[in-house]
């Protein structure tokens, strides 16, 4: 009986056409995925081949976890379809025991999901071989690849899946919850990852993922691109643990379902009660009693139907009411709001940044946590909503009430828009709920309001709209559901097309963004165009939906033709009207007034680009050696005027007749215009592009060796209109921040090129820049910032509105008003780089000084939180760096706040601009164990860099990212550790670890040593802390600090030539004892990994009351190459081992009780310690100086004996 | 006042033909419809109902063309299909309400009013504030009624009612239906020959979409009074009298089978007459209508 069962379940399976649309999903997903770029479920990949192990393995897990969303109505309907049907009735009574029912129905479901799935390998190899696939992304085909992943991750997760959802499904009767399941998995999977997000907890986090997407991420993290090509994730540790744990989840579920299941009729455990008392005791009337003993009833006169407004409002009403009273509507809107509420609590936390709960920050939350699952709801409802009525067979009856259609319609549509209403309202107020309890009473509500009611809120109708339509025009429900998800997804593809355009991503919300300092900015011009087009569109399509209704039991051609009336036409009109003047507005602004590029527009500008000026970058150019600026702001209108002159000298010893000028040109809403560029002397033009803002010249007469010449520009800047990605920032109300790149420039910029190895192949450009070699004259000779600049002298006279301040590099030489506007000059008295910026702002100022050299805090008035922490920062870094380093060449230090629409900070000579978002609402927690005082960090850092590279530039060759980024990284660390200790050092050494393994897992070409490293972020901040920090503790801090003061020494605010790592690097190594070496080549020349572990610790006391300590540990090291293939080599290296105290709050380890420096050699090794104290963590490189891909092992606790 | 129907025929796309031809003029009063599974009752319920349209023919109730206006006919309209079900997570008075605001009795006091007036004369008053998913098949039925009455509709439309419901909730039901005022046209389509006995003033019964018959009951009874002969068997013989005689029923009576003849004259062999019923009378007629057969469990 049983195989009979099973086989007839499995067939079944494989007879519905639903399953094979599961099939093709899921075959067209991992299809795609491999095959084109339209499906970027994966990470970018670089060197890693989408047909990697690594990649497949990827795309699987995640697939797994999106598809059982789409596949669990396969397990759950199985189950369910006897209930409903009452079949589980007549099985009951045939032969077939209750186990063996239950077991045939589960194996087959089982059998039939792994089939399914089987879709994705399936997928991902027919994606490999298709002709258009970019043979460069994929590598030769390897089977197991594509199998593993579904063995090792698909088997197990699918049969947790499945007796998940079937042991749901066989208690509790319901499709929907087996839907709630499926979701509440993936919310499980975001909360999960929320709380345990900390390093420490890899085990919890690894477990609690039942997709083993986190598992994934912990096991591969570290990997390099050599061994995402080539390794198959190992079955142990993470993998197993996880795996097992879930697949053992999933058996303990489906017994408990075998246990408790009954297939007697309303056996789902006992869940509807009866309603009985009440009726036995009611009495009848007997047939016949006189019509006087009955209640009378009104008998009406007049026939009438219910007016469409009174229809409308009970149908609203009844539906809401219905919906609020339902259990798994209810249930998902709960889980909605913990998602939401998780997401706000988190959102005040991002790696080691801690923030204050802004208003803002709460709204964002809000609107993100709730986003997933308003699609959710309104995907579902509307089903229910409009099949509600055929569903439950009252059809008929509704159908034949003289109710409206379109108030039946309206009214659904109404209640779910409500519904949605009200949870965006639940989501704000879980969000100020957050703010509250973390302890920032201070309630913004614009930024609330804006954000979800005005924003986000109106762009759900649409979407709302369209789930009616397909609804209604579907012939069943569940087909509905599965026309919605794929119009969800062609929405991404388009936007992974780049085709992201407002008017064709259904119901997109407008830009927007809020900065405390802009308010909502000019995003607020949008807002209409593109709630105006979407909602035309609702209206549009609740036409088309009213056209398409059914009423009645039969689906007529007839009733299209009766509902086409002149109010059906006028709506429809009236939509499409609306949507083509909206649209228009928005098309207008946004493609007419400002350029829309689609990704493939922007790439092809980037390669005529380069097809058309690259081959004037060998020109000779005059070097710029002073700039004077004149600035015109006026931000209240969005407008700016920006002229200077540009003083360049000719330094090339030949006579120079061609000039290259770039400038800046319009781009997003900002349209720039160039009044004049002249040169102070005849010139010809040979051509240029206004496009890109490239004039090339002769002069009539050449510009002799060391002769002057003058450039003066003048331009106009205004923001007009909007565009598809919102509007430009940069002249602001509040906060205008003009940049560097906001100013023209000699030559041709490479900066502008396509960067990307695939990109540069698939437009047949030259390969990819690298970094110049250290030893090349020419780009030694040419400094980092500019190519055609050396040290330069600096004015500039900026205005602003009357009420704001404006600020530019060097000291305030005179303030004064003129036509109503506010002047101030600006003079640098000492040579800069030719790096300079401009701001504006109203700005309270926080005033200090150091050694009488002024600090100045320019912030927000209501950002005061870390005004004091940043002078303090200031002070002692100004403090370390003038003694170690040389003498501060300012005599003041500025930092502005500017709004956080960038979210960095950059150091301009003597003046700082600081991001809004993520110093000046910090919150510093030293209780946090991810803490690293940020503020306190990026000031200290920020600051050194006027040292490095200010006052020693370095070439424009590999390496010089070192000299300026690895230094001022370094110099911060040792400021922050002056302040909090070592504890806390260990604390960053340990982020910036982990961001280097990351990192160069990452890495999409090619790693190279420290001191070569090449805008590589993860080697020259993270790396280069680490590495420097660890020599300082080889060295000793005066010899490390001697080097790099020497470095500067030797040719300091001099150049060309300018200085590189080889210059550095002959400094260190002149103070380095031949002992330590090896340091300097594994730290600065290689790439260096340690693998150091402890294996075991014993203490005991001793009767003198000392404890002895034995720590067992284990070396090796190896060597990488630049992809990542690594050779062991041998270690004989000084490495820390102690025994220490226990850890403060907030630290990972307390103050050491012994520790000293060891020669550690490969293999495994005992060290002995007797202490005074009793120890509570000891091990072997307590402080991850180490670079070591499991740091965690390092040290133990010590055994309580 | 009276509802006609006019050569109404009604194909579906799969080919059945479910209406064909159908003329009968209905009169205010209870009419009962009876007709074997499958004879085109709840089609023309339905389409009475608005609910789908005839492909010819038409309907006209009080100066409406129903397939013309179903919107007017709406207006004066209740139906209870035959089967049907309720949103299982409201409670009756809500459902209630809301049907009757659907309706047309959009003055909130008055609905009221009426709301609790039906609600107390379907005898649910008692649990109008509880959900319906708990209601036994009875109650849901005596609040379907009490939907298809909100609104006093001048035709009434009941597709078997009784079907399913237990003897005391059947009498219930049919005592509410009983208690229409006279001026209401109510069809009452059933199987169930009792239904119509008991209160129909006007019948008719169709098969394979025709109408067989249609009169006031007690004179149909007149067609076979006196050639209804009736004889107990064993079962094992059952089939010999069928191929011997015209029988129009036999059913099961203690293990053995009891026949009903129909026969001009007395066919002897033991057979008894008795006095005709209307079963008899709709058997014999569906069993002239599929030339003299008649199905072996029938």
């Amino acid at each position: 009986m049983f195989p009979q069962l099973f086989a007839f379940e499995l067939r079944g399976h494989f007879r519905r056409p639903v399953t094979w649309l599961y099939v093709a999903i899921l075959f067209a997903l991992a299809f795609f995925a491999i095959s084109t770029d339209a499906v970027l479920v994966v990470d970018g990949l670089g060197k890693v081949k989408k047909n990697s192990p690594f990649a497949i393995a990827q795309l699987f897990g995640i697939l797994l976890a999106i598809g059982q969303v789409i596949t669990g109505a396969l397990v759950s309907s199985a189950i369910l379809r006897d209930f409903e049907d009452g079949v589980h009735e007549l099985v009951f009574t045939t032969r077939v025991t209750r186990v063996g029912y239950l077991a045939a129905k589960f194996l087959a479901a089982f059998l039939a999901m792994l089939l399914v799935f089987a879709a994705v390998p399936v997928g991902a190899l027919a994606g490999s071989f298709a002709p258009w696939a970019e043979q460069s992304s994929l590598q030769p085909i390897v089977l197991w690849y594509y199998i593993q992943p579904w063995l090792v991750i698909g088997i197990p997760g699918v049969f947790f899946l499945s007796a998940t959802l079937f042991a749901v499904g066989a208690l509790t009767r319901s499709a929907f919850a087996g839907y709630v399941t499926g979701i509440l998995l993936l919310v499980g999977l975001s909360v999960g990852q929320a709380l345990t997000r900390t390093l420490d907890n890899d085990t919890l986090a690894n477990l609690v993922d039942p997709f083993a997407i986190r598992t994934f991420n912990l096991v591969t993290r570290y990997w390099t691109p050599a061994e995402k090509n080539t390794l198959v994730l190992p079955w142990s540790g993470f993998l197993s643990a996880n795996r097992l744990l879930w697949a053992g989840v999933g058996a303990v579920l489906l017994l408990v379902a075998f246990r408790l299941v009954r297939l007697e009729k309303s056996a789902g455990l006992g869940r509807r009660r009866r309603v009985k008392a009440a009726v036995t005791t009611a009495t009848v009337l007997p047939h016949g009693t006189p019509a006087s003993a009955r209640p009378a009833i009104a008998r009406r006169t007049s026939f009438r139907a219910p007016s469409l407004l009174a229809g409308w409002s009970s149908v609203m009403k009844f539906h809401t009411v219905s919906l609020l009273r339902s259990v798994p509507f209810l249930a998902i809107a709960t889980i909605g709001l913990i998602n939401v509420f998780m997401g706000a609590w988190y959102a005040d936390q991002s790696g080691e940044t801690r923030t204050w709960p802004m208003s803002w920050l709460m709204a964002n939350a809000a609107v993100g946590g709730a986003g997933l699952f308003m699609i959710v709801l309104l995907t579902f409802y509307v089903g229910e909503l409009v099949w509600r009525e055929r569903q439950v067979k009252l059809d008929q009856v509704l159908d034949s009430s003289p109710v409206r259609t379109a108030s039946i319609l309206v009214g659904k549509f109404t209640a779910m828009v409500l519904l949605l209403l009200a949870f965006a309202t639940t989501g704000m107020l879980a969000g100020m709920f957050v703010q509250v309890v973390k302890g920032f009473a201070v309630i913004n509500l614009k930024p609330y309001l804006l954000h979800i009611y005005v924003v986000d809120y109106p762009s759900w109708f649409a979407m709302v709209a369209m789930a009616f339509l397909v609804q209604s025009l579907v012939p069943r429900k569940a087909i509905g559901h599965v026309v919605m998800i794929l119009i969800y997804f062609s929405s991404i593809v388009l936007s992974n097309f780049g085709w992201g355009y407002k008017l064709l991503m259904l119901g997109d919300a407008p830009v927007y963004v809020w900065s405390d300092m802009n308010g909502a900015g000019p995003y607020p011009m949008g807002f209409l165009p593109v709630h105006g087009y979407w909602l035309s569109i609702s209206l549009v399509l609740l036409g088309l939906t009213y056209l398409a209704w059914q009423r009645g039991t039969e689906r007529l051609r007839a009733q299209w033709r009766a509902r086409f009336t002149t109010g059906t036409r006028a709506v429809l009109a009236g939509g499409a009207i609306g949507a083509g003047a909206f649209g228009g507005i928005f098309y207008y602004n946004a493609s007419v007034l400002n350029h829309f590029r689609s990704r493939t527009e922007g790439e092809k500008r980037a390669v005529a680009y380069e097809h058309a000026w690259r081959k004037y970058e060998a020109l000779t150019l005059p070097k710029v050696v002073a700039v004077s600026l004149q600035v015109d702001l006026e931000p209240e209108n969005l407008r700016a005027r920006t002229a200077g002159t540009l003083t360049m000298v000719n330094k090339s010893g030949r006579p120079i007749d061609t000039m290259y000028v770039d400038v800046p040109s319009s781009a997003s809403t900002m349209h720039v215009a160039l009044d004049s560029l002249s040169f102070g002397r005849p010139v010809h033009d040979l051509v240029g592009d206004a496009g890109y803002g490239i004039r090339i010249v002769r002069l009539d007469s050449a510009l002799a060796p060391n002769d002057t010449l003058r450039v003066r520009f003048v331009q106009r800047w205004e923001s007009r209109g909007i565009a598809n990605g919102g509007s430009d920032t940069r002249i602001a109300y509040n906060g205008t921040f003009l940049n560097r790149g906001e100013f023209p420039a000699l030559g041709y910029q490479a900066d502008d090129e396509l960067s990307s190895d695939e990109l540069r192949k698939k437009y047949k450009l030259p390969e990819a820049r690298r970094g110049h070699a250290r030893t090349d004259s020419a780009y030694v000779n040419r400094q980092e910032f500019s190519q055609h600049s050396d040290f330069i002298t600096f004015d500039a006279t900026v205005s602003t509105a009357p009420d704001q301040i404006a600020l530019a590099p060097g000291y305030k030489e005179r303030e004064w008003t003129a036509n109503g506007r506010r002047y101030f000059h600006y003079v640098m008295n000492a040579p800069i780089p030719d790096f300079y910026s401009v701001l504006s702002a109203r700005w309270d100022v926080t005033r200090d000084t150091w050694n009488g050299i002024p600090i100045e805090i320019y912030h927000h008035p209501d950002h005061t939180f870390n005004v004091k922490r940043m002078i303090a920062a200031s002070k002692a870094a100004l403090e370390l760096y003038s003694r170690d380093f040389g003498a501060y060449q300012h005599q003041q230090l500025r930092i502005l706040e500017f709004p956080r629409y960038a979210g960095f900070a950059q150091s301009f000579p003597n003046t700082v601009p600081y991001s809004e978002g993520i110093g000046f609402v910090a919150r510093v927690d030293s209780t946090d164990v991810e803490d690293t005082d940020l503020p306190y960090f990026v000031t200290s850092h920020e600051i050194a860099h006027q040292w490095f590279p200010y006052q020693r530039m370095s070439g424009d060759v590999e390496g010089k990212d070192m000299l300026s980024e690895s230094f001022s990284e370094y110099a911060a660390l040792v400021v922050s550790e002056h302040l909090h200790g070592r504890p806390f050092t260990q604390k960053f050494l340990r982020a910036e670890l982990d961001s280097y393994l990351r990192g160069r897992a990452n890495e999409k070409k090619a790693e190279h040593p420290l001191t070569r490293t090449y805008g590589q972020a993860y080697i020259h901040y993270q790396k280069g802390s680490l590495a420097l920090f660890a020599l300082r503790d080889l060295l000793g801090e005066r010899v490390l600090h001697g080097a790099i003061k020497a470095y500067q020494d030797e040719r300091r605010f001099m150049g060309p030539p300018y200085g590189t790592t080889l210059d550095f690097m002959r400094q260190l190594r002149a103070v380095t004892p031949d002992s330590l070496h090896y340091a300097l080549e594994d730290y600065l020349e290689t790439i260096t990994l340690w693998d150091v572990k402890t294996d075991s610790i014993t203490s005991t006391k001793q009767s003198d009351g000392q404890y002895k300590v034995v720590i067992t540990a284990t070396a090796r090291k190896m060597r990488a190459d630049s992809l990542g293939t690594e050779t062991e080599v041998a270690m004989n290296d000084l490495v820390d081992v102690g025994v220490f105290a226990e850890a403060k709050r907030g630290t990972r380890i307390g103050e050491p009780i012994s520790i000293r420096k060891v020669r550690v050699k490969t293999g495994t090794a005992r060290y002995e310690f007797v202490v005074p104290t009793k120890p509570a963590r000891a091990g072997i490189d307590p402080y991850n100086l180490l670079i070591d891909r499991s740091p965690g092992d390092n040290t133990r606790e010590v055994p309580d004996k | 006042m009276t509802l006609l129907i006019d050569h109404l025929s009604k194909t579906y796309a799969n080919g059945v033909r479910a209406l064909s031809d159908i003329t009968l003029s209905i009169p205010p009063g209870m009419f009962g419809l009876l007709g074997p599974n499958g004879a085109g009752k709840s089609t023309l319920m339905r389409t009475i109902a608005t609910l789908q349209p005839a492909d010819s023919g038409s309907i006209r109730f009080r100066d409406i063309d129903v397939q013309r206006n179903p919107e007017q006919l709406r207006e004066v309209l209740g139906y209870l299909p035959q089967e049907f079900g309720l949103y299982p997570n409201m409670p009756a008075e809500a459902i209630l309400d809301h049907f009757a605001t659907l309706k047309g009795v959009t003055a909130h006091g008055e609905r009221k009013d009426l709301v609790s007036a039906l609600l107390q004369q379907v005898n649910l008053y008692d649990v109008r504030k509880k959900s319906v998913g708990g209601y036994s098949g009875g109650m849901k039925q005596r609040l379907g009624i009490a939907i298809a009455l909100a609104g006093s509709p001048k035709l009434l439309i009941v597709d078997e009612p009784t079907a399913g419901l237990d003897p005391t909730e059947r009498n219930r039901f049919l005592n509410l239906l009983a208690d229409i005022g006279d001026d209401v046209v109510v069809i009452l389509s059933t199987h169930i020959v009792e239904d119509v006995r008991e209160l129909c003033s006007q019948m008719a019964i169709i098969n394979k979409g025709e109408v067989v018959l249609q009169g006031v009951p007690a004179r149909i009874l007149d067609e076979v009074r006196g050639r209804i002969w009736r004889r107990t068997v064993p079962r094992t013989q059952a089939d010999d009298y069928r191929a011997r005689y015209q029988v129009i029923s036999a059913r099961l009576s203690a293990g053995a089978s009891v026949l009903h003849v129909f026969s001009e004259e007395d066919p002897g062999d033991g057979f008894e007459q008795v006095a005709p019923d209307l079963e008899d009378v709709y058997f014999h007629r569906l069993a002239a209508a599929s030339g003299g057969r008649v199905p072996a469990e029938a």
